[in-house]
């Protein structure tokens, strides 16, 4: 792949130059070739007007579709994996979302329903967002169909959010009788893996009598991504670059290793934990700088460093998947060529370190008590 | 490869040396053999498993097999290859200590696996051949690398 790397040890000039050209084509035709793969949104969603439309004879439900941002380009492996999950994110939204005619106007709302789809690119992602003005979920309907269907005992101790992420549960369903558009209770659980298996994920936001919103994120290309090259020990990985918030030199005396909780450092007033890939990986540890090259990683919910020997480059990657028989493993989510023929692992941070995380209570607790006192 | 035993008269298999014995795998199960290539282990991956391979843009892990069956490898590795195997699909490459030759011979020169404790453990070995005064442990690579459970596990996952 194309590498931002320079041919800094060629002197001569005429060389040089050639190189440089050569570059520049190869990227053309590599930027040529990768929009080949790339197209509109458009059809994708002109096929739900007609959803929407069967959907609202069948239910008698007056429903009105916007569309924002039908040029959108996605790739076409992900386009055809996403075009099932959409369909049925749609019919929930007339069929579980919208309310009948009457008591929309009870609710003082137009009679005519709204849903909202819209795609737009954010970063190196994919954003659909699929929104209804209807009557957004009930937790109560929600906990107690769980509690009756036994997927959860308990939901005192749950939160709101917590608990209408659980219609992405296998097996879950609102509805007692089975119909032509839904109560099969195959249903958002399928929506989430087939995303999940994207690389994607998927966030449900609802308020209860203004509607829900449920927002698809997806990577915008599955075949290449950019990637950071970093050394680990002796050994080469690539993170993906999306994955990476930001680069900091720490010196030693900034990371305060505390008992029970772990390392911790103090970036801008902010407490993060600092995970070390060498540990994770049982890498051999070879340097003794004064100071640590941490990565910075912000998830949705978490924050946190991760220090590594070097920072090597960044690099188009073309993902390859693995063999089989390594296939799936926890943290790794797939395997580059790298220059020099030789395979390296990509890994995927929030994976790797998920664990560390959600054991941590102890630092959870810290953060809050950092975020209160701020 | 059982059916493979009873149907077909002449067998063809490939041997080669891990430690001081020759082993051999069913030819069909071949894809090629190579040199010892550049890999990349696998963090805090099992002993046998020495790493990825890049061949020719395909990424295939590649196995130890003199560690995973638990022999003694020869202290000179002058002649370690890699035999590439499709098994059910899956490719795997092994570092075998030298590739010796194609054996032909007809099922009647297998010989069942004595009923003895042996250095390998028993449902590894489809048979044992005897040729030319040397015994060939014919090796069932199938239950030697777990294929029928990477294929389930595979299933799960999809």
């Amino acid at each position: 792949m194309l590498g931002q790397r320079r041919f800094t040890h060629i002197q001569d000039d005429l060389t040089n130059k050639s190189i440089a050209q050569m570059s520049k084509l190869f990227k053309e035709v590599q930027e040529l070739s990768m929009s080949l793969r790339m197209l509109p949104i458009k059809n994708s969603f002109q096929k739900m007007e007609r959803i929407i439309r069967d959907c609202s004879k069948l239910l008698g439900k007056k429903v009105k579709l916007h569309l924002v941002g039908e040029e959108t380009e996605v790739d076409k492996t992900v386009l055809e994996h996403i075009a099932d999950p959409l369909v049925h994110i749609v019919r929930n939204a007339v069929d579980h979302g919208l309310e009948e005619t009457e008591q929309r106007v009870e609710a003082g709302k137009d009679q005519t329903g709204n849903v909202e789809m819209m795609a737009f690119h954010e970063g190196n992602n994919l954003v659909i967002q699929i929104t209804d003005d209807g009557k957004g979920i009930d937790p109560e309907v929600i906990k107690n169909k769980a509690i009756e269907k036994g997927i959860i005992q308990n939901a005192s101790t749950m939160t709101d959010g917590e608990i209408i992420q659980l219609i992405f549960h296998p097996g879950f369903s609102t509805k007692d009788e089975v119909t032509d558009l839904s109560g099969r209770g195959v249903g958002m659980d399928v929506v989430k893996t087939n995303i999940e298996n994207l690389g994607g994920e998927v966030k449900l936001a609802s308020k209860l009598g203004e509607g829900s919103s449920l927002k698809i994120i997806l990577p915008l290309t599955l075949a290449i991504i950019d990637g950071m090259v970093i050394r680990s020990g002796l050994q080469q990985f690539v993170l993906p670059l999306g994955q990476v918030f930001e680069l900091i030199r720490l010196e030693y005396d900034d990371i305060n290793n505390i008992p029970g909780v772990g390392q911790l450092f103090n970036i801008r007033g902010e407490v993060m934990p600092l995970f070390t890939i060498n540990g994770k990986l049982g890498q051999k540890i070879n340097s003794q700088n004064q100071s640590e090259i941490v990565i910075i990683i912000r998830g949705l919910r978490h924050a946190f460093g991760v220090s590594v020997d070097d920072v090597i480059g960044q690099q188009q990657i073309v993902i390859k998947k693995l063999g089989e028989d390594i296939r799936g493993l926890k943290g790794i989510m797939g395997s580059a060529i790298m220059g020099d023929g030789k395979p390296s692992f990509i890994l995927d941070l929030y994976e790797l370190f998920k664990d560390d995380l959600q054991s941590n209570k102890s630092y959870s607790k810290l953060l809050n008590a950092n975020e209160s006192a701020a | 490869m059982e059916e493979n035993l009873k149907t077909e008269e002449l067998n063809r298999y490939l041997e080669f040396d891990l430690g001081n014995q020759s082993y051999a795998v069913h030819l069909l199960s071949v894809k090629e053999v190579i040199t010892v290539p550049d890999t990349t282990p696998l963090p805090n991956g099992p002993d046998y498993f020495v790493g990825i391979m890049n061949l020719r843009g395909q990424i295939i892990s590649v196995v130890d097999l003199r560690k995973k069956l638990r022999i003694e490898s020869k202290t000179l590795g002058l002649e370690e290859a890699v035999v590439i195997v499709d098994l059910q699909g899956v490719s795997i490459g092994l570092i075998v200590d030298s590739i010796n030759k194609v054996l032909n011979f007809s099922i009647s020169d297998i010989t069942e696996v004595p009923e003895v404790q042996s250095q390998v453990n028993a449902k590894y070995i489809q048979g044992v051949y005897r040729g030319e005064g040397k015994l060939s442990v014919l090796l069932d690579l199938e239950n030697v690398l777990n294929i029928n459970e990477i294929k389930s596990y595979q299933k799960e996952v999809a």
